[in-house]
């Protein structure tokens, strides 16, 4: 009788072992998969330009129409009081330096290209981190988004 | 004998069913008057993704989404959110996600949630309000944010929304309405 109560538990365990393996491995396959494939595709991404000198509402219409004319810039905002704007663009197909060096050939008005400082990538909204999320329901939610 | 009592209980049941068809009126099913934040942006009705060809989306959704979009624009274009938002201007090369895709996604399912949406696709599973704000339980949180702050942020997002065509003002106001509720957890300051 006791041997085979110890067989059935060792079957029993054998089981559950490989069946918690193989969701283990399915789990890494498929969150594996989903970020390789977000990586793959071209992310949409921000450049901002401040001005040092007021702009009116026309010149900025101006000065927006330039920097959507360049070739990979898809949108543009112009914050007038703060002679700030900011432009979105594909990474696979331009980057922020380009997009300013671009723009400076036309452009008369004072103007710097808005860096963000290596300490300050790591910070940000915090519903952005990951960190914030806790693993397990980040894999179900990363693989229940695929299916 | 029998009939004199059923004569008795009659204005108690004509009572009965004077105050319960009273009650109805006074009480109605706040699930057909009162129409989800999520289902007045447009609700659960699939509609094409206009951004990823050949999906569907819901519409209050896309809403949300859209406005989310234009805001971090507006939140990128602003001395005061920008300090928040440092990792929104930085940039990411080929093969890496950037922060615009994150946020949008994240906030778009914050919004998400907090309207109504009961699609789990578009839950939001992130910390609470108050652990995610505070710089000493997150590390991505470089400072406390002010009232101030919390103003700019508010001003942002309305930017956004009229961006998008969002002009009724009930609707807007309880959109506010809703943001402010978060308020007491995000000012730590």
């Amino acid at each position: 009788m006791k041997r085979k109560i110890i067989k059935w538990s060792i079957i029993v365990t054998s089981v559950a072992a490989i069946l918690f393996l193989a969701l283990g491995v399915h789990l890494y396959y498929v969150t594996d998969n989903f970020y390789q494939e977000q990586r793959a595709q071209p992310q949409l991404q921000l450049g901002r330009i401040d001005f040092q000198q007021p702009v009116d509402s026309a010149t900025a219409k101006i000065i927006q129409a330039k920097v959507k004319s360049i070739p990979g810039v898809q949108k543009t905002y112009f914050n007038i009081p703060d002679k700030i704007l900011v432009y979105s663009f594909y990474n696979t197909a331009q980057n922020a330096e380009n997009i300013f060096a671009s723009f400076n050939q036309t452009n008369n008005i004072p103007a710097t290209r808005y860096v963000v400082a290596e300490a300050d990538k790591t910070k940000g909204c915090p519903a952005m981190s990951d960190e914030a999320q806790s693993g397990l329901i980040l894999i179900y939610k990363k693989m229940f988004s695929i299916f | 004998m029998f009939k004199n009592k059923l004569f008795l209980l009659l204005p108690i049941f004509a009572a009965s069913v004077f105050f319960i068809s009273c009650k109805e009126e006074d009480t109605p099913d706040p699930n057909l008057t009162t129409p989800t934040l999520y289902s007045r942006v447009g609700g659960t009705t699939l509609v094409a993704d206009p951004i990823a060809p050949g999906t569907m989306i819901e519409a209050g959704r896309l809403t949300l989404r859209s406005v989310v979009d234009s805001s971090i624009f507006v939140i990128a274009a602003d001395p005061t959110m920008a300090a928040f938002f440092p990792v929104l201007l930085g940039e990411v090369g080929v093969g890496d996600l950037s922060g615009l895709g994150m946020l949008s996604d994240n906030l778009t399912d914050f919004l998400c949630s907090a309207t109504g949406s009961t699609n789990p696709d578009y839950a939001y599973i992130g910390l609470n309000m108050i652990d995610a704000h505070d710089p000493s339980t997150n590390g991505r949180m470089g400072m406390a944010a002010t009232d101030a702050d919390f103003d700019a942020f508010i001003a942002d997002i309305a930017i956004g929304l009229s961006q998008n065509g969002v002009t009724d003002a009930d609707l807007i106001n309880d959109l506010v309405e809703l943001l402010e509720t978060t308020r007491a957890d995000i000012v730590q300051m």
